[in-house]
């Protein structure tokens, strides 16, 4: 019997002690395949992996919830509707846009108050220049999108969120001071030293400033004080307002404008230009398509000069993607984003430089391609010429992606034929069909489109010098300083330069009004149009007006569109069964408060009634979310919403 | 730590076999003083032999079993007491008393009284239970069911949880298991515990059903034992063990055929071309003149209509050619499939060593026709009994499950939402597709396969010491558990091509994007846990005590590898795709919980009933501040019945009034190590080669200062057996009290990122459960039996701090209403002339309304509802949005009839859900709310016209603005997805033993099942009732019904 007490003794201490050793430290665990913020920002990887971070944090191809910002959605030159533009949008409960950017913020601030912090011997400076940069650039994102935004210059805790809205005046004084940080930090890192990879660059800070300075200068010039709100029962007031301030901005933008100009680091591009340039065969089917070429630029097959992104000059700050490491995974070929409206049709000038209305060069619009004759380059590289050949995408939509060593006209296969061949269709819609970031490389499908996204280039920063110089001027600008800027734009688009005696030629022609529609011409669907309205001041009236489409009758007449069969189905291109609205009737209608740009004439479809459009001042703000007025008793709406 | 319980077992190895040793000599020297011999026969009640029965002579280890006979002989000396048992009959004693020959009648078992209930760490005979628990047998979970996921069996089967699935799908069922309801914003799942070890949901479906003894669940106070994890209670599965007797051979097999049940609500040309052709015309009121279907000419919709056009989207570009065939995707794609499934379990045993093991096998898949779609399923167990002395027993289990899943990569679900005009193939017998990426068939077939494949492997052991020799009733046992799941998932992405009407290649899937992938992933848990326990009755005071000690450990790691550009559609291997591509990714982490157990049980004269149960837990996923939490419950019990005045009133032959109050808790929601700042890492491209540089950044705000949620369990209970025990009910009331819920206050988005979790919500639930059960016999042999239960459950989110505008449809949390609660505009019937549409604008078109613009081709025709300006401000906005209900199931309930007659059995099963509201969402939830789909054509000819001015549905149109103003978010637009299902009948025949003895079989039965027959329901937009899903594309399923051949055979 003691024998086996002891035996039970043994097995039951045994037992006892196993369990008991187990139980120590069991609980105190710490992650296996992450980092801690604890053990990290302590050497110059660290932060600039984090800002390379910050560089993802930006609208480029993102997807579906980006097109209205991106492409000019609901704008007057893009038939594409969008509540935005059209003034038929409501506040909303909540606003991606608003919380994804303050999200973004976060990420700024957590960088910085880190670097801060750092006691480390590396030198830190370029990320956390970028980070400046970065925070400057969101806060002007709030600031086009929402008027006076809270201004957050650090990570908040859950205590900290009860802000006040800063005034407009207030949150400009914090992206220049943050561009201005931005820049000392990135004197020595230029395109040069950054082999343009990429990355927030000094001369992209001083880009950034000239269009903040530009955008905010004229809104305080022709918009003022007007969508401000009084700052207690509504809008976030004018706190810091001067009535003088506008030309500073200006001042600031043609200065920021001119040193990125002078670095003499960008040119445009102009790969897709000639026969020379043009390594395809038959080259002629390609001359001057740099501007279509240039916003899908990959590799050697999307082009017919065989060129890659590498040889891009033109973009001063771009968001990089590549097929396999980052598509852009947006939809871009297949749904044609940037298609024109009549109106933009018109704005493009002929190449005397002279609009359709007064150049003897126009050709009217009796034949489809009639229209397309002596005009700007950049219209064929933006709108297909009906019934010419346009190569597919991919391995086989639309008859497959380009093969350049063949001549799309030499093809005879009639399935070929068919699906190469561009018909237009009279359908409901208004009959143009955009081309404008599509891709015709055979190695794309959809959403693989993995061109770079332009945030900033060289193009609009010459815009930008004519346009600060001539407000400065008060509507003057000098034939040297539009040739220094402009001109080398409407150079690319093959039309005669802008000088003041062709302006004095001619009445309806003003230098301003020309300067602003070789911005809407040259940035078309990149996301500029319904604010540039709106700093104009304008936006009320240029956004109300119809909409309309391709002309069925020309002084009285029907035009092909009537009697066009699309030769592969034997329909009719024309239905009329679609335009329940009809088309303008009797008397020409002016479509913009500048009589530069041509009215709209009996017989063009209408897409989009007047009476359907309700833009107004209180649209030149966006409502905020009204989630977040609920949540912060301070913050208030802005007015009429 | 391991090699601690390597040596453990090594030990325990050594004592076992000189013990047995011992046992063994024992057990020849009783035998030694037999005198006589005594011959008998055991017989049920109708007089058939029992074979295999136990006799024991009390007080001995001594004894027999019967034979085919149900004879038995024994050597006897005349005056002891033999104990007569056999499965699923009473146990009897009879004295010999010096007879040579007895005979022997065993009744079955009426084992609702004195049934064992498995409960958290032990048992307890059902009449002093104190908690709300309900166990069914295996058996009953899974009667004649065809489906082998034990899982989905259980719907409608115990009261109080409720079974949900979004598909019928093996494997990919869905499901959600849900205990008295909601009890959290945060989804609380009940916990699940096979054997004593935790198992997640998966484990659940792929443990094979034939194995299950019993399903216990814990629903109150009772599962306070479980602390922190039973929040959302506990369900206990206990496996079958050897007993006593001789070795039986069973064999399952059963054979299925699955079916459609419910077809797909799309249109065919016909119906489009009314739905489209009424659209028009309706939408004509508005823009002047009709349009239809992308810029159909009107002749090409009559065509339609009529049959005389039928046209597939055309050969070029976007024009139609009449003529062509039209399309039936849905049975392109679907029909019968069939499954089987095959068990065998070898049991028996001595006194000394009981094992029971089983080996099966079970195959299913969906309706899909074309692929296999479905599982296969492998599971092997056995578990050991030994006695390995007087005082020392031990337990050993080992399991192990395999099951694939398989499913076509893509394509599942899609397509047949697409218009008839997409052929599944063109004229040259090709998969076609002249637009987009469509054609289901050429995705199914072509577009590769997703294998996921879990294996899990569980051992398990428990020893107990009987320490009697220091104390009566004293003894300590221990347990440890080991369970390795491995999860492989090998998916492939092959290349898909499509062609034209003609020929021509439309879409095809570039090399490059063809992958394959291979994930796996490992979980090494680890559990043991030391118990003490003391069990002694003084008089008529019966006292129970037990603490203890629990250890959990989880090890999980994962990798992943991933290479693009596939050399063959048909090989799976990462090696065959190009190495150049490679990716790959780790991952890993381990969580721990350590528990200090106690319980005390207490009854006086087995009358007055008393348990106390405590907890203490601590878990690795808390700050260590946080970490350590107590919980704890007290129920208690009066069986009345048993007091004299009740037992004079002869009416009750079993009452019992219940009630006790217990705490649970849960931190579901909380990540492994959530408290610590972590840092996320990434890549993006710089330059131009598509060159990675690195990201990273702070993954998310982060706090220490949380703990558990605190739930409080209140309950009261009455069970009770009138009638001869032929009625017997359970009814409970409870109350739920969630004070510590643990959500992310919503602050101003300025934030910049979502706030952590913190204990700062509240939530309760208050519901009641009722079970009857009638049971009789009419003449000597029809049996029958007839059970109801029914349940329901309310929650509400009691506080929620920083509260959110709400949202019209469906919200899934608002301050002080249940978990989705749907919001929607009240409605007064539709505007039914354009004088009613005139007179309408103006009282609801204030600034800020949205209602369609009067002014645009938008604007509100008759047959648009009339919503109504709730709070007359006249304008309709979001404040005018009032609550409805909310979206979760109530009034579930089960029916189940049961008959038999001499050799055939008969069971009905029948399960339904009395209320569950729904707002249909996607492209099939009313007519045109896509364009480019299909359409549902249960809308034609019950939406709003001229002439049916009280139609079930507003006006049928195109136009979107007036589509998502009359069919979303609105009163009217609420489906009750109540419905009654008939989930399973039974018919089955035993032959009768007079012929199967020759055979030298016990039992041999076949029958024939069939699932999911007939459904009864309120759906009237052609869905299935438990289709909860959004109606896209991709997101459908078909439900299957099945018709099960199959036979029992044990000898």
């Amino acid at each position: 019997m003691n024998m086996k007490k002891n035996k039970i003794f043994i097995l039951t201490g045994l037992f006892l002690a196993v369990i008991f050793a187990g139980c120590s430290d069991i609980l105190n665990q710490t992650p296996t395949d992450t980092l801690s913020e604890s053990v990290y920002f302590k050497s110059l990887s660290d932060f600039q992996a984090a800002a390379n971070n910050l560089h993802t944090n930006v609208y480029g191809w993102l997807g579906n919830t980006t097109y209205p910002i991106n492409f000019d959605y609901g704008s007057d030159i893009n038939p594409q509707t969008g509540d935005m533009g059209s003034g038929n949008n409501v506040s909303g409960t909540t606003d991606t846009y608003w919380t994804q950017t303050y999200g973004w913020l976060r990420s700024v601030n957590i960088l910085l108050e880190k670097a801060s912090l750092y006691k480390g011997t590396d030198n830190i400076s370029v990320p956390v220049g970028q980070a400046y940069f970065f925070r400057a650039w969101h806060h002007f994102f709030l600031l086009k999108r929402f008027g006076g935004v809270p201004i957050v210059t650090k990570p908040l805790d859950v205590t900290q969120t009860q802000l006040p809205r800063n005034s407009r005046y207030e949150v400009m004084a914090q992206i220049t001071a943050d561009l201005d940080s931005a820049i000392s930090r990135l004197q020595n890192y230029t395109v040069k030293t950054s082999n343009n990879d990429g990355h927030v660059t000094l001369e992209a800070a001083w880009a950034l400033k000239a269009r903040v300075c530009l955008f905010e200068g004229t809104w305080e010039k022709y918009v003022g004080t007007t969508t401000d709100g009084d700052g207690t029962a509504n809008g976030a007031g004018s706190k810091g307002y001067s009535a003088t301030q506008y030309t500073d901005y200006l001042t600031m933008a043609q200065t920021m404008a001119r040193k990125v100009i002078d670095s003499g680091n960008f040119a445009l591009w102009h790969g897709v230009e000639d026969a020379s340039t043009i390594t395809a065969t038959a080259p002629n089917n390609y001359l001057h398509t740099s501007y279509f070429y240039l916003f899908n630029l990959e590799d050697a097959k999307s082009n017919p000069a065989g060129l890659t992104k590498a040889s891009n000059t033109e973009s001063i700050f771009r968001s990089v993607y590549d097929v396999s490491n980052r598509p852009g995974n947006t939809n871009l070929t297949h749904t044609a984003p940037a298609g024109p409206t009549r109106k933009l049709m018109d704005m493009f000038l002929c190449t005397d430089g002279l609009p359709v209305q007064d150049s003897p060069l126009f050709q009217g619009y009796s034949t489809m391609a009639s229209e397309f004759a002596n005009r700007d380059y950049r219209l064929t590289s933006t709108v297909k010429l009906p019934f010419a050949r346009y190569w597919g995408y991919g391995t086989s939509t639309n008859g497959g992606g380009a093969n350049y060593t063949m001549d799309i006209k030499s093809i005879t296969t009639a399935s070929q034929v068919s699906q190469l061949t561009y018909v237009p269709i009279l359908q409901g819609g208004n009959g143009y069909n955009g081309r404008k970031f599509a891709t015709e490389n055979p190695a794309r499908q959809d959403y693989q489109e993995s061109a770079d996204y332009y945030q900033i280039r060289l193009a609009e920063v010459y815009l930008i010098y004519a346009e600060a110089t001539c407000e400065l001027n008060s509507g003057a600008i000098s034939d040297d300083d539009l040739n220094y800027s402009i001109n080398k734009v409407r150079a690319r688009a093959g039309v005669a330069p802008l000088t003041n005696a062709l302006v004095a030629a001619h009445s309806d022609l003003t230098l301003i009004g020309e300067i602003r529609r070789e911005r809407a011409l040259e940035l078309f669907g990149e996301g500029h149009r319904i604010t540039d309205l709106c700093r104009w001041g304008i936006a009320q009236q240029e956004l109300d007006y119809a909409s309309a489409g391709a002309y069925v009758q020309y002084n009285g007449v029907n035009t092909e569109y009537v009697t066009a069969m699309n030769p592969f189905s034997n329909v009719l291109v024309y239905n009329p069964i679609n335009y329940p609205t009809g088309f303008i009737s009797t008397v020409e209608t002016p479509c913009s408060t500048y009589s530069g740009i041509a009215t709209l004439k009996p017989g063009a479809v209408i897409t989009e009634k007047a009476s359907n459009r309700h833009f107004a001042l209180k649209n030149y703000l966006q409502p905020l979310p009204t989630d977040e007025i609920h949540l912060d008793p301070l913050m208030k709406q802005n007015p009429n919403w | 730590m391991m090699q601690h319980k390597l040596q453990f077992q090594r030990e325990k190895k050594f004592s076992f076999k000189k013990n047995l040793m011992l046992l063994l000599l024992l057990g020849v020297s009783f035998g030694a003083y037999a005198q006589s011999t005594l011959i008998g026969k055991v017989t049920d009640q109708k007089g058939e032999p029992i074979i295999g029965a136990s006799i024991k002579i009390k007080g001995t280890n001594s004894g027999t079993i019967t034979d085919v006979s149900g004879l038995f002989k024994l050597n006897s000396s005349g005056n002891e007491t033999l104990i007569i048992s056999y499965i699923g009959f009473q146990s009897q004693e009879v004295s010999v008393n010096g007879k040579t020959s007895i005979s022997v009648q065993l009744n079955e078992d009426d084992k609702s009284l004195d049934e064992v209930i498995v409960v958290g760490y032990g048992t307890q005979r059902k009449t002093s239970l104190t908690g709300a628990v309900a166990q069914v047998s295996g058996t009953e979970a899974i009667n004649g069911k065809s489906s082998t996921n034990v899982a989905e069996d259980l719907q409608g089967v115990i009261p109080g949880l409720t079974v949900t699935r979004t598909s019928s799908r093996p494997g990919n069922e869905g499901l959600v298991l849900k205990l008295r309801g909601d009890i959290s914003v945060n989804s609380v799942s009940p916990m699940i515990l096979i054997d004593g070890m935790v198992a997640d949901q998966a484990e659940f479906a792929q443990i094979n059903p034939d194995d299950i003894e019993t399903i216990s669940v814990l629903k109150d106070a009772s599962a306070s034992i479980y602390g922190t994890r039973a929040a959302g209670g506990v369900i206990l599965i206990t496996t079958k063990r050897g007993k006593e007797g001789k070795v039986q051979v069973t064999y399952s097999g059963s054979y299925h055929i699955n079916t459609i049940s419910h077809r797909f609500p799309v249109a065919n040309a016909s119906q489009f071309g009314q739905m489209d052709e009424q659209a028009a015309t309706n939408d004509a009121v508005a823009t002047g003149s009709p349009s239809y279907f992308i810029g159909w000419q009107k002749s090409v919709v009559d065509g339609f209509i009529t049959g005389g056009l039928s046209t597939p989207w055309g050969a070029t570009g976007l024009h139609l050619y009449p003529n062509g065939p039209t399309s039936d995707q849905f049975n392109d794609v679907y029909g019968d499939t069939s499954g089987q499934d095959h068990s065998i379990t070898i049991s028996g045993g001595s006194d000394k060593l009981k094992v029971n093991t089983s080996l099966s096998y079970a195959s299913d898949r969906s309706l899909e026709k074309v692929v296999f779609d479905g599982t296969n399923k492998y599971t092997f167990r056995t578990n050991a009994d030994y006695k390995i002395n007087k005082w020392a027993t031990a337990q050993f289990n080992i399991s192990y499950d395999n099951r694939q899943v398989s499913t076509p990569t893509n394509g599942v679900g899609q397509g047949v939402q697409d218009p008839f005009i997409f052929p599944m193939y063109n004229p040259l017998g090709e998969y076609y597709d002249q637009f987009g990426y469509n054609n289901i068939l050429a995705k199914l077939t072509e577009g590769g396969t997703t294998n996921a494949t879990t294996q899990y492997l569980r051992m398990g052991g428990n020893l107990k010491i009987d320490l009697g020799f220091l104390l009566k009733g004293l003894s300590i046992n221990g347990n440890v558990g080991v369970k390795s799941q491995n999860y492989w998932l090998n998916q492939t992405n092959s290349q898909v091509t499509m062609y034209d009407w003609t020929g021509n290649i439309t879409y095809q899937t570039t090399p490059s994007s063809t992958n394959i992938a291979d994930t796996y992933q490992s979980n090494m848990y680890k559990t043991y846990g030391a118990f003490v326990n003391y069990l002694r009755s003084f008089n008529e005071h019966h006292i129970s005590l037990m603490g203890g000690l629990t250890t959990e450990d989880n090890q999980y790691t994962q990798l992943y590898g991933k290479r693009t550009t596939m050399s063959s559609t048909t090989l799976s291997d990462l090696n065959t795709a190009s190495a150049s591509t490679a990716t790959n990714a780790g991952g890993s982490n381990e969580w721990a919980l350590v528990s200090y157990i106690a319980r005390a049980n207490y009854d006086y004269k087995g009358i007055y009933l008393l348990e106390a149960s405590g907890r203490r837990d601590g878990s690795s996923k808390l700050f260590s501040d946080y970490r350590w939490k107590d919980f704890g419950g007290l129920t208690g019990g009066i069986r009345l019945s048993e007091m004299n005045f009740m037992k004079e009133l002869g009416i009750f032959d079993n009452l019992k009034v219940r009630g006790g109050y217990g705490e649970t808790g849960s931190i579901s929601g909380i990540g492994n190590y959530d408290y610590i700042s972590g840092i996320s890492t990434g890549t993006t491209v710089f330059g131009y080669t598509g060159a990675l540089s690195n990201t990273s950044w702070v993954s998310s705000m982060t706090t220490t200062q949380r703990t558990w949620e605190r739930i409080g369990n209140s309950n009261i209970g009455i069970d009770f057996n009138v009638l001869k025990n032929r009625l017997d009910g359970t009814i409970d009331v409870y109350h739920r009290q969630n004070s510590d819920m643990l959500i992310q206050v919503v602050y101003p988005a300025i934030l910049g990122a979502s706030a952590p979790y913190t204990n700062s919500g509240d939530f309760n639930t208050d519901g009641w459960e009722m079970a009857f059960n009638w049971k009789d016999k009419i003449g000597k042999d029809f049996n029958y039996n007839i059970g109801v239960s029914l349940a329901n459950s309310q929650s509400v989110v009691t506080s929620y701090p920083a509260k959110v505008a709400i949202a019209a449809g469906t919200n899934s949390v608002v301050q002080g209403k249940p978990l989705n609660a749907i919001y929607v505009y009240r409605t007064d019937g539709y505007l039914q002339n354009p004088a009613a549409v005139t007179a309408y604008y103006p009282t609801v078109n204030g600034t800020g309304s949205i209602v369609p613009v009067q002014s645009s081709t938008n604007l509100l025709t008759p047959g648009c509802l009339k919503r109504i300006d709730l709070n007359g401000d006249g304008k309709i906005t979001t404040a005018d949005l009032s609550y409805f209900g909310d979206a979760n199931p109530h009034y579930t309930f089960g029916i189940n009839l049961g008959a038999s007659f001499k050799g055939f059995d008969f069971n009905a099963f029948l399960q339904g859900v009395g209320q569950q509201y729904l707002l249909r969402s996607g492209y099939l939830a009313y007519p045109f709310a896509a364009s480019w789909t299909n359409q549902n054509s249960t809308f034609l000819g019950n939406t709003w016209t001229a002439g049916n001015p009280n139609a079930a549905f507003p006006v049928m149109s195109t136009n979107g603005s007036r589509n998502t103003w009359n069919y979303q978010y609105n009163d009217v637009n609420i489906v009750n997805c109540s419905y009654i299902r008939v989930k399973s009948i039974v018919l089955g025949y035993s032959l009768p033993k007079s012929v199967i003895r020759k055979m030298n079989i016990d039992k041999l039965r076949i029958y024939v099942s069939g699932n999911d027959l007939f459904t009864l329901s309120n759906v009237k937009d052609g869905f299935d009732p438990e289709d909860q899903a959004a109606a896209s594309q991709g997101n459908v399923d078909v439900y299957a019904r099945s018709v099960t051949f199959g036979v029992n055979l044990t000898f």
